[in-house]
């Protein structure tokens, strides 16, 4: 892991954080970054491996395909993320890193399993709002239509041709997509450009 | 586009997806009691099919995981999907492996 001091946002050059926010537009963006992600391998046909995963995690592996397990508020604890049938993303509050992989390397040592810690390789975009869907499809294959992608499911897809693991988190609706550090500052104008219509432009 | 149905995800476009070339071409037990030309068969001998084929497909923006493909080069009607390890499904013909 990265020393705190030394961490910077893959946007940090944008000071998003100096922009003006519109209150009367229909889709917002925002960047949540340094979020713990640790990924998993492992065997869950064994139910040793998920007993044990569960007991330290706190939540139970996902089995089902692009499914997600674990709290809505992210505060509330650990997610896991669906990302194989034998792969699976930890999400956690920023910050938790060392403890979980610390927690994770006692339980994992009697299995053929592994956990690294990639916190750095991914930032969180978050859009949200009534039009956030019809602005991610202008780049997405997938159909984020509520009755084919519901609140707390997730999928590896690209958007605007990068890779991405979608989830959404929020009926409203809100998706977090996890972006590739190296893409977020192209995923990010993309997201600008293409959410630009649904930002009404200040008159005068 | 082609659709091509994730034995994982369902179905996504291809452009998630990597092309693995043909399947079921198994590795020789001793290489080395091969001659060169049988050598050189499994290596770079490839069967150039019109019509249902068994390929191998990755599903690199997805879940990463290879699986097996049977598709009609032709017309690129997906006949079947099946992971890695499971036999074909079918006679390899397209048909359901009636007689």
């Amino acid at each position: 892991m990265v020393d705190p001091y030394l961490r910077q946002s893959p946007l940090a050059h944008m000071h998003l954080n100096t922009r003006p926010v519109s209150t009367d537009a229909t889709v917002w963006l925002r960047e949540e970054p340094f979020r713990t992600q640790i990924v998993l391998r492992g065997n869950a046909d064994k139910k040793p491996f998920r007993d044990s995963v569960e007991s330290a995690v706190g939540c139970a592996l996902p089995r089902e395909p692009n499914s997600v397990t674990g709290p809505t508020d992210l505060n509330d604890g650990t997610r896991i993320l669906w990302l194989g049938p034998d792969e699976w993303l930890l999400v956690a509050p920023v910050g938790n890193e060392q403890q979980l992989m610390e927690t994770l390397a006692d339980t994992l040592t009697k299995f053929h399993a592994a956990a690294v810690d990639v916190s750095e390789s991914r930032t969180v975009l978050s859009v949200g709002g009534p039009s956030a869907s019809e602005a991610l499809a202008k780049g997405c294959s997938l159909d984020l239509h509520p009755r084919s992608f519901a609140t707390g499911q997730c999928a590896q897809s690209e958007i605007a041709r990068a890779h991405a693991i979608y989830h959404k988190v929020g009926e409203d609706p809100v998706f977090e997509l996890y972006i590739h550090r190296s893409y977020a500052e192209y995923v990010w104008m993309w997201l600008e450009d293409a959410t630009g219509e649904y930002v009404p432009v200040a008159e005068g | 586009m082609l659709s091509i149905p994730c034995p994982w995800c369902g179905p996504r476009d291809e452009t998630e997806y990597s092309y693995g070339g043909e399947a079921h071409i198994v590795r020789p037990e001793d290489p080395q009691a091969l001659s060169d030309r049988e050598w050189a068969d499994y290596l770079f001998m490839r069967a150039n099919t019109k019509g249902a084929h068994r390929e191998r497909w990755v599903h690199s923006h997805g879940c990463r995981r290879w699986f097996n493909v049977e598709r009609n080069t032709a017309t690129n009607e997906i006949i079947a999907v099946y992971k890695m390890g499971e036999s074909p499904p079918g006679d390899g013909t397209g048909g359901d492996g009636a007689p």
